[in-house]
């Protein structure tokens, strides 16, 4: 009932002209449309301006728009394959894109790769010699020491009678052994790398271009990367101009 | 032109996919005054419709091999003539009438005069019957272009071409509820211009209380 009072939209009307209202807008249409003086008034203002645009009437043609047999070359390009061959070319271009993608997608990690290590050779100081070197060589012996004297200090209370040179010992045979032995020499060994002996201690088993541990060498790679990374890219790049 | 048989509508356009000018030529002259036609009410200009017209045929026959059998071939064509159409109204003018500005257009009733008084009634009984002047036509004419472009394109394609509104739904690539839409939007927005220019209207179409 409430529905029957709204008025049609002009999708309804419009809809209606064309038959295109389904059966359940149709009712509702039907019974609105029979008691509303409006609806109807809008309804034949719609029907008209339709009929006026049927009415344009079908103008003649002011010239022939056949083709000129010269485009025939020009068209005929894609078409002397029969038409059942043609999913075979379509193939193979899709076989090179799917190549071309994979190369581009290659190139471009190359690319990243050779910047990372282009920016880690130009940054050394920072963030490989001088980072690695401080903390390894600061925290170890640190570590010791402080073993050392904590189990000095604790000892006392644990074992009270015993003298200061047994408790010293027993405490190294039972707690310590494990941790000094190791580290005690990696300190001495990283330290002397930091006094500048490193060459003579670590003797280079790669060639110095491509030893990632030295900024040439990061650079060098790098570099290398890139290169490639370009070529990859601008091969592809231009191997797509010629095949679409 | 006579009717094109299916069956060699068929091997025509088969023809013309394996390069044969003089097959695609002969569904050129079938078809030329129907995508003329079309253009001609989307652009409005007889001269500018000839070339888009020809453009449209260079771009189908480029085309063709993309043209599936088992669809029909004019709505193809409509459909590569109305994106010219299209295309080419969008170069030429600078600030398209969006749908944008489609909320305002009213959907509620309208009140006061009403179109239809302003025909006489033996017409408005049968208006298919409707001889339109010169004057009449390009009134119309004028009112369907200042539809945006993609009502324009739907009240073409439904009122001028016949098509249906599941084939304009594919010509356009929406939906029904789409075409059925942008079709009412439409032909209430050249309702309204109709009735705007009301005045230009000749005395032929005017009801006698309208004369007074």
């Amino acid at each position: 009932m409430a529905q029957q009072d709204e008025h049609l939209t002009t999708e309804q009307l419009s809809a209606f002209l064309d038959k295109q209202l389904s059966p359940a807008e149709r009712a509702v249409f039907d019974a609105h449309l029979a008691s509303c003086q409006q609806c109807q008034s809008r309804l034949a203002d719609l029907r008209l301006t339709v009929a006026l645009v049927r009415a344009l009437p079908q103008e003649e043609v002011p010239r022939s728009f056949v083709l000129p047999s010269r485009l025939a070359p020009v068209a005929e390009r894609p078409t002397p394959r029969p038409a059942t061959v043609t999913p075979v070319p379509r193939q193979r271009g899709a076989r090179v894109s799917v190549l071309q993608r994979t190369v581009r997608a290659v190139s471009t990690l190359a690319a990243v790769l050779a910047l990372i290590f282009i920016l880690s050779g130009i940054l050394p100081p920072i963030h490989f010699g001088g980072g690695e070197a401080t903390s390894s060589a600061g925290s170890v012996p640190a570590a010791s020491n402080q073993s050392a004297t904590s189990h000095s200090a604790n000892t006392p209370h644990v074992q009270g009678t015993a003298t200061f040179g047994s408790v010293q010992a027993a405490a190294d045979g039972k707690k310590t052994p494990v941790p000094t032995p190791k580290s005690t020499p990696a300190a001495t060994a990283r330290s002397s790398i930091h006094s500048g002996t490193s060459p003579a201690v670590q003797p280079p088993t790669l060639p110095p271009f491509l030893d990632l541990s030295r900024p040439e060498g990061r650079l060098a790679l790098g570099a290398l990367l890139l290169v490639l990374g370009i070529i990859g890219l601008v091969v592809t790049r231009r191997r797509r101009g010629t095949v679409y | 032109m006579g009717e094109l048989l299916r069956e060699d509508e068929a091997l025509l356009i088969s023809r013309s996919q394996s390069g044969d000018v003089n097959a695609f030529n002969q569904l050129v002259l079938h078809y030329q005054q129907t995508i003329y036609n079309m253009i001609l009410r989307m652009l409005g200009d007889r001269d500018t419709a000839a070339d888009v017209a020809q453009d449209t045929f260079i771009a189908a026959f480029r085309a063709i091999q993309s043209f599936r059998g088992g669809s029909s071939f004019r709505a193809w064509l409509l459909r590569i003539a109305s994106n010219q159409a299209c295309d080419h109204w969008r170069r030429t003018h600078r600030h398209p009438i969006d749908s944008l500005d489609s909320a305002m257009d009213e959907d509620e009733p309208h009140g006061g005069s009403l179109l239809s008084t302003l025909v006489t009634t033996d017409q408005a009984v049968n208006p298919e019957e409707f001889l339109l002047n010169q004057e009449l036509q390009e009134l119309i004419q004028k009112g369907l272009q200042e539809l945006p472009l993609d009502q324009r394109v739907a009240v073409v394609l439904c009122d001028v071409q016949g098509l249906t509104y599941e084939e304009i739904a594919t010509n356009t690539q929406t939906s029904l509820g789409t075409v059925r839409s942008r079709i009412a939007r439409g032909r209430a927005r050249l309702r309204d211009y109709l009735y705007r220019h009301r005045e230009l209207l000749p005395r032929s179409y005017r009801l006698l209380t309208d004369r007074e």
